[in-house]
């Protein structure tokens, strides 16, 4: 009788023993929760490029509680777990705020960048304005040179002969041309009213032809001069008077790039 | 069926499997090391969190280390060392924390700067 209590005290508890050995334990809310975590931040492209060694530290540590063989390391394992795939998202956020960081100021960088570019290339147009009005106004200093040379030629009346001393007009202008290769001129020959209207058109023409050759000879391209004769049919004062007469008997110079 | 030999024998090995069991307990060292760590890594957290972004993690992972601290003074090594370990990954989540709210101001501040460079050529 004394036996047989014993067995039957002993039996059942041996196979609880046993039993409640071998059953899994049943998973806490805590780890539950950090197994799902772990699923959405092995989801997450910032985690992954940035924190996986802490995302496998919390892979391992969700392992080893899925494994605990007690409540308390399990739950703590879980606690743990947590943790440290919080301290992946976290990580990730913080090499992603640098990476923004980083890009922002790559951006002023260029900003900058872009600013002292423009600010040269104002600079630059502004000189080179200057340096072209210069250009101009020394062209255009030069050109009434030549204009007022050429305001004192004179031919002998009735012939395309210049009186003598008057090549120097020609010559400016020959120089200005080699100085200034893109030039092209329109000469116009004009005459007084003195003779028939058709042969002061001849002799229009002839004179301004006359400069148009002394220029080729002088090495000026001859595309570049049209020479014009217009007669005595643009007169700039009355011809009623020996001056008169004078000033209309003339060359005319147009200059164009 | 069990005699009363058998019996002793049988009380003798569930005694040997207690002693066993309670040995095993008491067999965890004292997690002196853990929680050296735990002290340290709660220094470097500390140290890390200069805007104050990791208060409350810091707060977790001292309470932590000091009970820790009691239950291996208590004698009790296994729950010192689970809380040591805890500790440790508040420490280490504090840390984090710490550095991300440091970036975080410093992407703002950058933000910032740009903007008011944008309206300054603008």
């Amino acid at each position: 009788m004394k036996i047989l209590t014993v067995k039957k005290l002993l039996i059942p508890a041996i196979l609880v023993t046993l039993a409640s050995g071998c059953a899994e334990l049943q998973k806490p809310q805590s780890l539950l929760d950090a197994e799902k975590a772990y699923s959405q931040a092995a989801n997450s492209a910032s985690v992954l490029k940035y924190a996986t060694p802490e995302l496998n530290t919390a892979k391992k540590t969700l392992m080893s509680a899925g494994a605990s063989e007690n409540k308390e390391d399990m739950a703590s394992l879980a606690y743990i777990a947590n943790a440290q795939i919080e301290t992946a998202l976290t990580k990730a956020e913080a090499q992603q705020a640098h990476q923004n960081t980083k890009d922002l100021m790559a951006q002023k960088e260029q900003l900058i960048v872009s600013a002292i570019d423009a600010k040269k290339a104002r600079a630059q147009n502004k000189l080179a304005t200057m340096q072209q009005r210069v250009v101009s106004m020394e062209e255009s200093r030069a050109e009434e040179e030549i204009l007022l040379a050429f305001g004192n030629i004179e031919f002998v009346t009735g012939t395309a002969d210049l009186v003598p001393g008057a090549v120097s007009g020609i010559d400016l202008l020959a120089e200005y041309m080699i100085a200034h290769p893109t030039k092209t001129i329109v000469l116009s020959g004009h005459t007084d009213n003195s003779g028939s209207a058709e042969l002061n058109m001849e002799l229009s023409q002839r004179r301004a032809d006359f400069i148009r050759d002394v220029l080729v000879s002088k090495g000026i391209a001859a595309e570049r001069i049209t020479a014009i004769g217009y007669g005595q049919s643009q007169p700039i004062v009355p011809n009623d008077t020996r001056e008169g007469r004078q000033r209309n008997r003339r060359i005319e110079i147009k200059f164009a790039n | 069926m069990f005699t009363t030999k058998s019996t002793v024998i049988l009380l003798k090995a569930a005694a040997l499997g207690v002693s066993v069991s309670i040995l095993s307990a008491c067999s965890i060292a004292a997690p002196k090391t853990e929680i050296a760590y735990a002290e340290a890594a709660l220094q470097s957290a500390r140290n890390a969190d200069l805007n104050g972004n990791a208060g409350v993690q810091l707060e977790r992972a001292a309470s932590k280390l000091q009970k820790a601290k009691e239950e291996m003074k208590g004698g009790d090594n296994a729950t010192a060392l689970r809380l040591a370990n805890e500790a440790i990954a508040d420490a280490n989540l504090a840390q984090a924390k710490a550095q991300a709210g440091i970036a975080s101001d410093s992407e703002a501040d950058m933000q910032k700067s740009l903007e008011m460079l944008k309206t300054q050529l603008k």
